[in-house]
């Protein structure tokens, strides 16, 4: 029998049909790719990924390949946008990685989307709006930390850091470690004053009004002072929709400064410990092609959603139906159709299987249908 | 309901004496019992006393919200994790330590002993110099005594434990102390009481 409408699919298949249709609504359109890619993408831009461990294996003419941990790189390196076409692609995919606690690789379903053209804050909105969707499609409560690269990068600029000095300090305003932050920058020989501005900047996290006022007092440069307008633009535009209770702004939130050059966020949801969404502005990316375009995306993990619903679909069957061996076969049959007419899923088995959690057990002779264990 | 993950031993009580001198004590039921579970609902938290090294892993996957772990943990593991405090307490530091006559032959490849193998790796390698790591979990000591390694890597509090086997310090790689982390995404959802909470400490840590 086929299945009818929704009602079969598990909750992640759900969402992510939901949000395909979101997606699709914003005039995104399905991007597909195939299991590999040239191994030489994912090692000149290793620290783009989220994990630089890859499984490669030699093609049949000796051209190293890699089974794709990431989407990204692809979508950016063939795309057809130009300065005058945008263009607007999501995806459903299937991406490798090694996982640092079990040691082992695993397979990751990764929905997201990605924009790229010439952007500009409309187009930074309907992204972050689109992330924001996801996140309550997935759960009620939700929050997205908002950060802004171009911020940090004017003001490293500005203080004539030591080579692999801004790397360190990233790090450190990365963890929220703004002991080590100060201690890294006062070897470098960073004058105090700088120091203490830089350690009020990686401090500024909160509601989103609030910290820009904040943020302001401590912007001297006009590349600061630029992040904070667009910032500012695109959460105006965020808090019309109704957003601004989710929303976080934190100036913690850094990534990899080769690659993203302007917004960045994360989405969390209760009951997930790590981010579950990532996104940002990937331009200087864009630009390591020799392409000089804009790029804005994010990806959602959506294996992580196996955490929030685990407990949600403990059971295998609403109703086990266990049939004799002289019981009526058309009677039996038709009896499990008029239980899965009413919307359960219904197992007839001989005998209990192992490992199959049901809601209830029923039992069928030529006496009909009863509760197991009970006596009509 | 918060939960604290602090280090089983020494340095967790220190720990639950400075949370209970900022008001989150454990409801006076701490007497170095077996339990692994602490609870003070008045107060809102819950302590787990878990392994020192294990510390990390619980906040990182969030079974715990916030927790107390040293350094040498955070370096050697890495967790995805905030370090928000620097507490200032279990001071050690992380050493190269040799026998107390030990002379380096720069021509063949260093043999090290530890647990902290991420710690030894990244050092040798800012050093340029190759080592062999073998990976041992406890009396690291014994392993130049008995010819195992030529040096080990490990934590050095008072350089007792060194002295009575014959070894000296050879160098220090880095200083270590207990630091306040939280978990990513408790630190969105739970903000004001971890915020509150690192203020506290903040306010009671010698300056």
């Amino acid at each position: 029998m086929a299945m009818e409408g929704e009602s079969a699919l598990r909750r992640e298949e759900k969402i992510t049909l939901r949000l395909r249709g979101l997606y699709e609504q914003y005039g995104y359109r399905k991007y597909r790719m195939g299991k590999f890619e040239e191994y030489e993408l994912y090692m000149e831009n290793k620290n783009f990924l989220k994990n630089p461990n890859i499984i490669a294996f030699p093609d049949l003419d000796g051209h190293l390949m890699a089974l794709k941990p990431d989407v990204t790189l692809s979508i950016a390196k063939n795309t057809h946008a130009t300065k005058e076409s945008c263009e607007k692609v999501y995806y459903l995919e299937n991406v490798y990685w090694l996982e640092k606690q079990s040691s082992g690789y695993r397979e990751i379903s990764q929905l997201g989307l990605e924009c790229i053209g010439k952007l500009d804050e409309i187009s930074s909105y309907e992204v972050l709006c689109l992330a924001m969707e996801t996140l309550s499609a997935i759960s009620e409560s939700h929050r997205m930390q908002v950060g802004h690269i171009g911020f940090w990068v004017s003001l490293m600029d500005g203080l004539s850091l030591p080579e692999g000095v801004r790397g360190e300090m990233l790090s450190c305003v990365h963890g929220k470690r703004l002991h080590e932050l100060k201690a890294v920058m006062t070897k470098a020989s960073v004058p105090p004053a700088a120091i203490d501005l830089a350690v009020r900047a990686a401090a500024l996290c909160g509601p989103f009004p609030q910290t820009l006022e904040k943020a302001r007092a401590i912007a001297l440069s006009t590349g600061m002072t630029d992040a904070l307008a667009e910032l500012e633009s695109v959460y105006a535009l965020l808090a019309q929709k109704g957003f601004s209770d989710q929303l976080t702004l934190d100036f913690s939130l850094v990534n990899d400064c080769d690659y993203y050059d302007g917004l960045v966020f994360q989405g969390f949801v209760e009951g997930v410990p790590r981010a579950l969404l990532t996104g940002g502005y990937y331009g200087r990316l864009m630009r390591k092609f020799g392409r000089d375009l804009d790029a804005i995306g994010f990806a959602v993990y959506l294996n992580e959603l196996d955490l929030l619903f685990r407990a949600k679909h403990l059971l295998d069957a609403d109703v086990l139906i266990l049939y004799g061996r002289h019981a009526p076969r058309a009677a039996l049959i038709e009896k499990a159709d008029a239980l899965r007419a009413q919307g359960l899923r219904v197992r007839l088995e001989t005998c209990v299987p192992q490992d199959v959690r049901v809601e209830k057990i029923y039992t069928f002779d030529e006496n009909g249908l009863k509760e197991a264990g009970k006596d009509a | 309901m918060l939960n604290i993950a602090l280090p089983k031993g020494r340095l967790g009580d220190q720990v639950l004496a400075l949370f209970s001198k900022i008001g989150y004590d454990c409801g006076g039921i701490y007497e170095n019992d077996r339990r692994l579970v602490l609870e003070s609902p008045e107060n809102g938290v819950r302590y787990l006393l878990v392994k020192p090294s294990d510390v990390a892993i619980y906040v990182e996957y969030g079974a715990a919200d916030i927790g107390v772990v040293g350094k040498d943990i955070l370096l050697d593991g890495s967790p995805d994790v905030y370090e928000l405090l620097d507490l200032g307490i279990g001071k050690c530091r992380i050493c190269v330590a040799g026998p107390e006559d030990y002379v380096e032959d720069r021509e063949s490849v260093l043999r090290v002993a530890t647990k902290f193998t991420a710690v030894a790796k990244n050092y040798y390698a800012s050093k340029n110099r190759e080592i062999q790591i073998i990976k041992l979990n406890g009396s690291i000591e014994l392993a130049p005594i008995l010819g195992l390694t030529d040096v080990i890597v490990d934590i050095v509090e008072s350089g007792r434990t060194l002295k009575e086997n014959h070894l000296k310090v050879l160098e220090t790689i880095v200083p270590i102390s207990a630091r306040l982390i939280a978990n990513r995404a408790s630190y969105l959802f739970k903000n004001d009481v971890i915020c509150q909470i690192t203020e506290k400490l903040q306010e009671v840590l010698p300056k």
